[in-house]
């Protein structure tokens, strides 16, 4: 890419000063060269799609015929709509409550699962990332059926026991932790496996050292580890935000968004108004509303952590 | 808690320590199998239905084993559908994607992690941004970008649009940034371009990551069902999930087949895990720089 | 030697760019669905089919599309099957794209949403063409295909729903045979319905994810979800209000069904044989007959009103933007699909009934239930609702029904819903 010859090393020094221009011209000219080839994917496949998206949410644009300009119109509507904030709220609770549980059970089972001394540990990782693998349209499959009462295993073993379980799914206030259930699970191993990598990047002699002044297990976890871990801590947060905030997979396979739009999210809101009812532009109006709530949030975060994080 | 706090290093005698080491393991293991009993115990059902006939799957008794085990259901599915053909175009897909996403992305989250440059924030926003939109919004325009350049029922139309992309680059960007930054200067100082510096010392350092944003790609697009679906309308383009999903029928479900199909596309993934979970582990035994 | 793997995979990466950028396509030319394409030279006419016939089904009709294949010549069916959710995700934008397929099965419930979008070309002319047949069409499949009276579709296949009886729990319960009214229908359910500790439910009573089955219990009372030609709702007259209330007093007081249950669930207790009887289609005896269930098929216990049961029919429709040609050829192969014996072959290996009326009982001898199903097509009817579809079911009436089923007042959530339906359908 930038065959770059060798310098002698005084010269090196004096074009990575920061205050030359000309090094500074030098400097975005590498690192646009570095992005090109991904620049150039993503503005054909996804800055180009976005940016139509973004155009159609100002239009009447239904797949079929002449797309109309219709102004805010979409917003509007969209603002007045109960539909519209009741899906808010639920995918507000989706994400309030999946995406810190997911987060800590993950970390919790990264720690356990680094322990260099556990038996067994490549097995019980693979065993807890598997549900990642799995597509979800299939996982939901056991999901449903072991939840069946009166014939689902679980429901079977627990009615054994003498605990009578209802139909999670069939409630409106109990459909909602089923389906946010089956996300954690989806989703654990996945972020376990990015912590699991974020930890093999510590020095283990921070540990050695902190071991030798004594540090107790909850110190060095609160002085090393969970420092340390900040730039893969803001990764998962915001991945995890992001995936929770656009919750569809399983709850279209499970529960649809009932029983009476109790599970609905504003992805599935954006599915049905999209495809069911052909309203493309109003569906991506709702998209970029989405976009909106997701970005604030990130840039929160983005900020939360940039101010802790630890850079070399 | 407080032991910190002693100025004495308050080291308990080493038979102690094992003792109470062996005993934390003890409690650390038992934690572990118990989640991913918890974890894996609907996968198990899945296992366990697909050698099921299917008489047994569904009945006033569930068990997690019934009494007959049978083979017929992975007969079925490997019959059902063209496994080789189906299993090479997931390859070539899954594969393509990894290898060119990899590159790509290892690419610009060098350039956002390392370098310094103007718009850089500006970059990074917009990247994620991408990652923001739900993907049923953005499906409309790509469909029709794709018909246009008549990429449809195309390989490069099902593996170049997901060549980069923005999770890859934001998770390389957060591993890219956590690398100490004197190893970099040393090189600067011997005239070392960038390209060099992220081939020799940046790759070269995040092996771990590189290999699990590998096999996160990989499984990713193994797994997708709805693109290859959407791409291609020519069954002979189909990859192995999306021809798995031919399997669930309007009315009707037959159980043990899904069931054996599925496990028959987990199987390849959990192998691929298993190799980068081995990777992880030599990549710390071996790396003497930490 | 880490770093040489990664420069060689970067090569390779480069390289495999290069080369898919390069190569202009990688599955096999035919696939291509444009529609307008110029895969119609010197006679021979090449047509893209999408459906979603899937799992069971996908082997009948795979082998009765190279039937046609083999047997005509000048025509080419290029077959696409695909899980029906992909399907309607992707024929929109296809359509958008000008890349839509030239014939196009769907759900008789969806056609009108596309057909007002004229999207398939009327087929007005091939029905009043007396050599296509059409007057041996079952007349409730047909019924299903038309729009404001003009047929957009024609049947792929019909399936009127029947009352599945579970023999051994009734004779537990005492009873000897299935319910002929709803007077009966109603007491057998309490009768067969036990709670506690492993409960057992009279009925299996799907409401989401399902062929509808609430429905056929408001028509059976002189109501439904609207009129006929779905231009009004009538979720709040006496014959709706009527039939929900008695069945969810049922359902909620009498535990006689499970609430909120979706058409799998449905099977599932059925098989289970935890729900002693269900309302479906002729697809289910396979599944019930491995399960060993001893079940028997009776007509839908008459209703207070009526007697009637619902009509499922997928039809497939030609695109509008089609040449003569390519709508003759499509044509051909309708009136391929739905002769005596493509039929007599599809109902036999499928289950379904035919939609050909001369095809006798005899015909179907090897597999006998479809002629019970067949017996009952005359009090079928298709359902129905217009272009607002999804917004009336899945917007307006599934949820007034779970609503009801938590707990809501019956007359006032519906009176809701009506005013909600008829303010899509007016608009």
């Amino acid at each position: 890419m930038t065959a770059s010859p060798v310098r002698p090393a005084g010269l090196v020094a004096r074009i990575w000063s920061p205050f030359a221009t000309r090094s500074r011209r030098r400097r975005a000219l590498i690192a646009y060269t570095f992005m090109l080839p991904s620049l150039v994917v993503m503005g054909v496949f996804m800055f180009y799609p976005l940016i139509r998206a973004a155009i159609l949410s100002f239009t009447n644009y239904s797949f079929f015929g002449v797309a109309k300009y219709v102004g805010l119109a979409n917003y509007t509507s969209l603002f007045q709509s109960h539909q519209f904030w009741g899906d808010l709220g639920n995918t507000g609770y989706y994400a309030a409550v999946t995406t810190p549980v997911s987060i800590a059970l993950a970390l919790a089972l990264a720690l356990l699962l680094n322990r260099r001394q556990l038996p067994g540990r490549g097995v019980l990782r693979a065993a807890i990332f598997l549900p990642a693998v799995v597509s979800l349209a299939v996982a939901a499959i056991p999901f449903r059926l072991l939840f069946t009462p009166s014939i689902g295993l679980i429901t079977y073993w627990l009615g054994s026991i003498g605990i009578h379980s209802s139909d999670w799914l069939d409630s409106t206030t109990l459909a909602m932790p089923a389906v946010i259930i089956v996300g954690i699970w989806k989703d654990v191993g996945f972020y376990m496996v990015i912590y699991i990598a974020g930890l093999q990047t510590i020095p283990p002699e921070f540990y050695e050292a902190a071991r030798i002044d004594g540090a107790s297990a909850w110190q060095r976890f609160r002085n090393i580890t969970w420092p340390l871990l900040s730039n893969t801590t803001m990764f998962v947060t915001i991945i995890a935000l992001i995936a929770s905030f656009q919750a569809f997979d399983q709850i279209f396979v499970m529960t649809q968004g009932g029983p009476a739009f109790s599970t609905e999210t504003l992805v599935m809101l954006i599915y049905r108004q999209g495809f069911q009812n052909f309203q493309m532009g109003y569906a991506s109006a709702i998209g970029y509303v989405l976009v909106l709530i997701i970005l604030i949030f990130s840039l929160f975060q983005m900020r939360y952590f940039n101010r802790r994080a630890i850079r070399y | 808690m407080a032991r910190a706090g002693v100025s004495a290093p308050a080291r308990p005698s080493a038979p102690r320590a094992r003792r109470r080491r062996i005993l934390g393991t003890g409690w650390a293991l038992a934690v572990a199998v118990a989640a991913a009993l918890v974890i894996v115990f609907p996968l198990v059902w899945m296992f366990t239905t697909s050698i099921k006939p299917e008489s047994e799957i569904i009945s006033a008794h569930p068990g997690l084993f019934s009494a007959t085990v049978t083979g017929s259901n992975y007969v079925q599915a490997w019959q059902a559908i063209d496994f080789p053909r189906l299993l090479a175009n997931t390859v070539i897909f899954a594969g393509g994607v990894t290898i060119l996403s990899l590159a790509f992305d290892s690419l610009t989250a060098y350039a956002l992690a390392r370098l310094d440059f103007p718009g850089k924030n500006v970059i990074f926003v917009l990247v994620l941004i991408t990652l923001m939109l739900p993907f049923q919004v953005n499906l409309v325009p790509l469909f029709l970008l794709l018909t246009k350049l008549h990429w449809v029922n195309t390989y490069q139309g099902l593996i170049l649009p997901r060549a980069t992309n923005a999770f890859g680059i934001f998770f390389l960007r957060q591993f890219f940034m956590s690398i100490p930054k004197e190893l970099e200067d040393a090189a600067r100082v011997d005239g070392a371009s960038d390209f060099k510096i992220y081939r020799t010392i940046i790759l070269r350092m995040s092996v771990p990551a590189l290999l699990t944003l590998g096999l996160f790609h990989f499984m990713y697009n193994w797994n997708d069902l709805l693109w290859p679906l959407i791409v291609s309308t020519n069954s002979s383009m189909y990859t192995l999930s999306s021809g798995l999903a031919l399997f669930l029928g309007q009315h009707v479900i037959q159980y043990g087949l899904i069931m054996a199909g599925s496990v028959l596309a987990i199987v390849p993934m959990v192998i691929a895990f298993l190799f980068v979970q081995r990777r992880f582990v030599e990549s710390i035994a071996t790396s003497g720089l930490r | 030697m880490r770093l040489r793997l990664i420069g060689a995979s970067l090569a390779a990466a480069t390289a495999l760019g290069l080369v898919a950028a390069g190569c202009s396509s990688g599955g096999s030319s035919s696939g291509s669905s444009n529609s307008s394409g110029s895969s119609s030279s010197g006679g021979h006419v090449t047509l893209t089919y999408w459906n979603g016939f899937t799992g069971p089904d996908e082997p009948a009709v795979k082998a009765l599309v190279a039937k046609f294949n083999q047997t005509h010549k000048n025509i080419t069916i290029n077959m696409s099957i695909m899980p029906w959710d992909t399907f309607y995700t992707k024929l929109l934008p296809a359509f958008a794209a000008s890349s839509a397929p030239d014939i196009a099965a769907m759900d008789t419930q969806q056609l009108p949403q596309y057909a007002q979008k004229n999207v398939f070309a009327p087929l007005t002319s091939y029905y009043s063409n007396s050599a296509n047949g059409t007057s041996s069409l079952v007349s409730a499949a047909v019924a299903g295909t038309k729009v404001h009276g003009t047929a957009y579709g024609v049947p792929v296949n019909f399936a009127p729903m029947m009352l599945y009886w579970n023999k051994t729990l009734f004779m537990k319960a005492g009873l000897s045979g299935p319910p002929a009214n709803w007077a009966q229908w109603q007491a057998d359910a309490v009768k067969l319905s036990k709670g506690g500790k492993s409960p057992q439910y009279g009925i299996a009573l799907a409401e989401n994810n399902t062929i509808p089955m609430w429905p056929v219990l408001m028509w059976e009372n002189g109501g439904g979800v609207t009129n006929a030609d779905a231009t009004k709702s009538m979720l709040s007259s006496a014959g709706t209000v009527g039939a929900v209330d008695q069945w969810s007093k049922l359902v909620i007081k009498d535990g006689i069904a499970p609430k909120n249950i979706t058409g799998a669930e449905a099977d599932s207790l059925f098989t289970a044989q935890k729900a002693a009887m269900e309302m479906n289609g002729p697809w289910a005896t396979t599944g019930y007959q491995t399960a060993k269930v001893n079940f028997g098929l009776a007509p839908i216990p008459a209703g207070p009103k009526k007697t009637v049961t619902l009509a499922d029919v997928t039809s497939m429709s030609v695109n509008a933007k089609d040449s003569p040609a390519k709508i003759a050829a499509a044509e051909t192969f309708f009136t391929w699909w739905n002769s005596k014996s493509s039929q007599t072959y599809y109902a036999v290996h499928t289950g379904f009934v035919p939609t050909n009326t001369t095809v006798t009982a005899a015909d179907l001898a090897a597999n006998p239930d479809v002629a019970d199903f067949q017996s009952v097509s005359k009090t079928s009817q298709p359902y129905n609702l217009g272009t607002q579809f999804t917004n009336v079911e899945t917007n307006t009436w599934e949820p007034a029904i779970e609503k009801i089923l938590q707990g809501a007042s019956v007359t006032s959530t519906l009176n809701g819903a009506n005013t909600q339906a008829n303010g899509y359908l007016g608009g």
